[in-house]
């Protein structure tokens, strides 16, 4: 049995690595007692899997993970002990899908994030954020291990917008261009001559390749 | 919610999840007018204090309280310390982010001499006065417990209260003594004139140090009249089950020992001449397999995680360990949960067992003759035999073991060259059997040990023997061959057997920048001998000197029960190579705690009969 499930971290836990949400999620679900299953081979693992890593320091209000039971288990059950360990917890569980066991894996479905970004400082965002939405082509510098090469970003975002100073945008995130907020930002900066500095982010949702933003849960 | 300011720093630092909390089954209470707060402390970092199982009991005993609420801190890495010092970041605990100067009580623990420069570090980064004499009626009461309080007197000036033996039963005592002064309105001095109410309980600033002419002990002066002249050590009769941390709590990141620790049984009675452990956490109790089965079922649940280590001084030594082993497996195994046994004895049973649970075997087994002849392993009442170890090796070999660890210690009393002869000669009859690699510790003497009158062999015979044994060894390839730094050592053998003088060398230490000291890449020795030389102190008194039989020692005011006469009858038998019996089979060999305490020995088969 194939599902996507959906939690919400508290801010508290934004520097947990990738690999340390990895184990919690694995131990929640140890202790949720659901019925995991394993890969095969001389160190069996279990079938998991985040959909998009995210750098040290983001909250996330939409993790997703991608996970194998061994053995069937109703979705009643399934949604009451997932809330039953989550509760008094920094996680809440937000929501879960059953999938096809042959579907791709969620993470390579995945082709937008939601952003949210605290902005410090008064100012211009809001008028950078309209010069960046009226311009034909914006470009910015991408700079990656191997290279730096210049990327137009205006197919790269989708529904940006300001409220009092904190910025929302949906950013591609995946292949060719995985566009990161700190990056948006510092393109922002660029159009209106100041510095953005993000006091923090969160991402707000996940969106799957598809023509209009579908939410994995959708 | 992470305060700002601590969340700022948080991109700075490696492994910034140390410092963030929010972990599964941590404990957050609401904040009671009367409720005692206690910060518990442990002077090392977050991965190695969140794997102490002492700390888990005392955060559950505490708040299980409803009167009181524990947090944890721990010693901050130095790249945050250096943040929090220059950001003005107070240290915090990390349920509530409270600064540790608002709690009723700090309580560190003691469990070895080299994090003691350590609790400077956390006292100066939480703006607490280091010298108990400097604090006022504002600071929290600094408490210490754990084994190195059985020789406190180093660290008598930084400590407003030290607790010696089990703490389950203490703690809460101490607690209330607290609520109750708090209540009274009573001043710090009359709230540890109380504390000296409560058995276990040792205030070292109502004691003052006399010291002879040679500058050896001569004992201490009660400022009190009503002050006990010994502290005896607190012990509990039967262990509860309640005091099994069956919760606890889960980190993020990876700790040391990141499972189900479960202690087993308490005490070790086998009588090794050099262990202090195997002296002051007498007399040996044992959880009965029942208790224990539902425990780790418990903890299982409650975590998530994938083993459960069976943690004891002599895991095998408990009467009922192979039935408890068989129904931990039977009862587990079916939830993918593994049982390790971490500390094997030197014999086929041991070896057996452990092959039943190992699920992968190609790891390999540890196992601990500590000296290379006989004769040696006499002296210090290791019953181990070289055809035992032998037999083992043999067994594990043939249950599909690939390798095996052999720990030795180096530089135990009457040890000559011909003894390491004989070491060799073990390590080469063992790697004809399977690859091994030889682990050598330096011999450090405690106090209450019938060791400590010994001198600990100086630093350079110690690395002389070191280098005879790597140079013989090294071009044997079966033979894997590591020694830790004897310098380290040397300090430990001054710290575990100083006085109070030495306070001023600690402190002069951590001021010439000490710390982390148990951490190699952090050990400063060069510091630490201009320290002792500022104070005017020479280490090798404390750490290379044969004391006399009649000599008093100044930690002979916290007693772990076991008297002074056993030890010395102890000391004499090593000198003959006699051995003494292990009393959890039996017969009592009058170590002296058991009368002295009031307790006995408590084993699965004594019950049963
Ligand atoms: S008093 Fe006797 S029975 Fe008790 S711990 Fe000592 S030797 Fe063992």
């Amino acid at each position: 049995m194939r599902l996507w499930l959906k939690f919400a971290r508290s801010a508290q836990l934004a520097y947990i690595s990738h690999l340390d949400t990895h184990r919690a999620y694995y131990r929640l679900f140890r202790r949720a007692n659901l019925p995991l299953a394993f890969s095969q081979g001389f160190n069996p693992h279990p079938i998991l899997s985040l959909a998009s890593p995210m750098p040290l320091g983001y909250r996330s209000e939409a993790d997703y993970v991608d996970l194998c039971l061994a053995e069937p288990l109703a979705m009643s059950h399934l949604l009451e002990r997932l809330q039953r360990v989550t509760l008094q917890t920094e996680f809440s569980f937000l929501g879960a899908r059953m999938v096809k066991a042959d579907r791709k894996p969620l993470a390579a479905e995945v082709a937008w994030t939601d952003y949210e970004v605290q902005v410090l400082g008064q100012g211009s965002l809001a008028q950078a954020v309209q010069a960046f939405t009226g311009a034909e082509e914006v470009h910015f510098l991408k700079k990656s291990k191997s290279s730096t090469k210049l990327v137009n970003a205006k197919p790269l975002v989708r529904d940006v917008r300001v409220e009092d100073n904190r910025l929302r945008a949906v950013l591609s995130s995946s292949e060719p261009v995985f566009f990161r907020p700190d990056e948006f930002l510092a393109l922002l900066g660029g159009l209106s001559g100041e510095e953005y500095q993000a006091d923090y982010v969160v991402r707000k949702e996940l969106y799957l390749r598809a023509e209009s933003l579908m939410a994995p849960l959708d | 919610m992470i305060p700002k300011e601590i969340e700022r720093l948080l991109p700075q630092v490696t492994k910034p999840a140390r410092y963030i909390g929010g972990e599964i089954n941590a404990v957050r209470k609401d904040r009671g007018a009367d409720q005692v707060r206690v910060a518990l402390a442990f002077p090392d970092t977050y991965e190695v204090g969140m794997s102490h199982l002492g700390l888990k009991i005392l955060y559950k005993v505490i708040n299980d309280l409803p009167y009181a609420a524990a947090e944890r801190v721990f010693a901050p890495w130095v790249d945050m310390a250096a943040k929090m010092n220059a950001a003005k970041v107070k240290l915090y605990a990390l349920e509530s982010f409270s600064p540790i100067d608002e709690f009723d009580l700090v309580g560190f623990t003691l469990q070895y001499e080299l994090s003691y420069t350590n609790i400077l570090l956390m006292l100066d980064l939480s703006g607490i006065p280091l010298l108990a004499k400097d604090r006022g009626e504002q600071h929290p009461l600094i408490i210490a417990g754990g084994p190195t309080a059985y020789n406190v007197e180093p660290l008598a000036d930084v400590l407003d209260a030290v607790v010696l033996g089990e703490g389950e039963e203490v703690v809460v005592e101490i607690i209330q003594a607290v609520q109750k002064g708090k209540a009274d309105g009573s001043t710090r001095k009359e709230m540890l004139e109380r504390l000296t109410g409560v058995k276990g309980v040792y205030v070292p600033s109502l004691y003052e140090p006399l010291y002879h002419e040679d500058a050896t002990w001569r004992g201490l002066k009660r400022k009190l009249p009503h002050l006990p002249e010994i502290v005896e050590k607190r012990v509990v009769a039967e262990l509860s089950p309640n005091y099994i941390p069956t919760a606890p709590v889960l980190p993020y990141t990876e700790i040391i020992h990141d499972r189900v620790l479960l202690e087993i049984f308490r005490g070790c009675a086998r009588g090794c001449r050099f262990c202090q452990a195997g002296m002051t956490y007498r007399p040996v109790r044992e959880f009965s397999t029942h208790t224990l089965v539902l425990a780790a079922q418990a903890a299982i649940r409650n975590t998530g995680y994938e083993e459960v280590s069976l943690s004891s001084l002599s895991t095998m030594d408990h009467s009922g360990i192979e039935t408890l082993v068989r129904e931990l497996v039977d009862k587990l195994s079916c939830e993918g949960v593994n049982i390790s046994l971490p500390s094997l004895r030197v014999d086929s049973f041991s070896v057996q067992l452990a092959a039943e649970v190992a699920r992968v075997r190609k790891s390999g087994i540890t196992l601990a003759p500590e000296a290379g002849s006989q004769r040696l392993r006499d002296v210090i009442n290791k019953q181990v035999t070289a055809e035992g170890l032998l037999a083992s090796l043999q067994g594990a070999k043939r249950l599909g073991f690939k390798s095996v660890k052999l720990y030795f210690m180096l530089g135990l009393p009457t040890e000559t060259k011909h003894d390491l002869d004989e070491m060799l000669g073990l390590i080469a009859r063992a790697a004809a059997i399977l690859p091994v690699a030889v682990s050598v510790s330096s011999f450090v003497p405690k106090p209450h040990t019938p060791f400590q009158w010994e001198p600990q062999a100086a630093m350079q015979v110690l690395e002389e023997r070191q280098q005879y044994l790597r140079e013989r060894l090294r071009r044997d390839r079966r033979v894997k061959f590591v020694y830790h730094d004897a310098s380290t050592s040397f300090l430990e053998a001054v710290f575990s057997r100083g006085d109070r003088r030495l306070g001023k060398v600690l402190i002069a230490a951590y001021r010439l920048g000490c710390k982390f000291d148990a951490w190699g890449e952090h050990f400063r020795y060069d510091l630490w001998m201009e320290a002792f030389a500022e104070v005017g102190l020479d280490p090798t008194w404390y750490a290379n000197r044969e004391r006399h039989p009649a000599e008093q020692f100044p930690w002979e005011h916290l007693s772990p029960g076991v008297t002074r006469e056993f030890l010395l009858a102890e000391k004499e038998k090593a000198g003959l190579a006699m051995l003494t019996l292990d009393c959890a089979a039996g017969t009592c060999v009058d170590c002296g705690v058991c009368p002295a305490l009031a307790v006995g020995t408590v084993t699965e088969r004594g019950r049963g009969q």
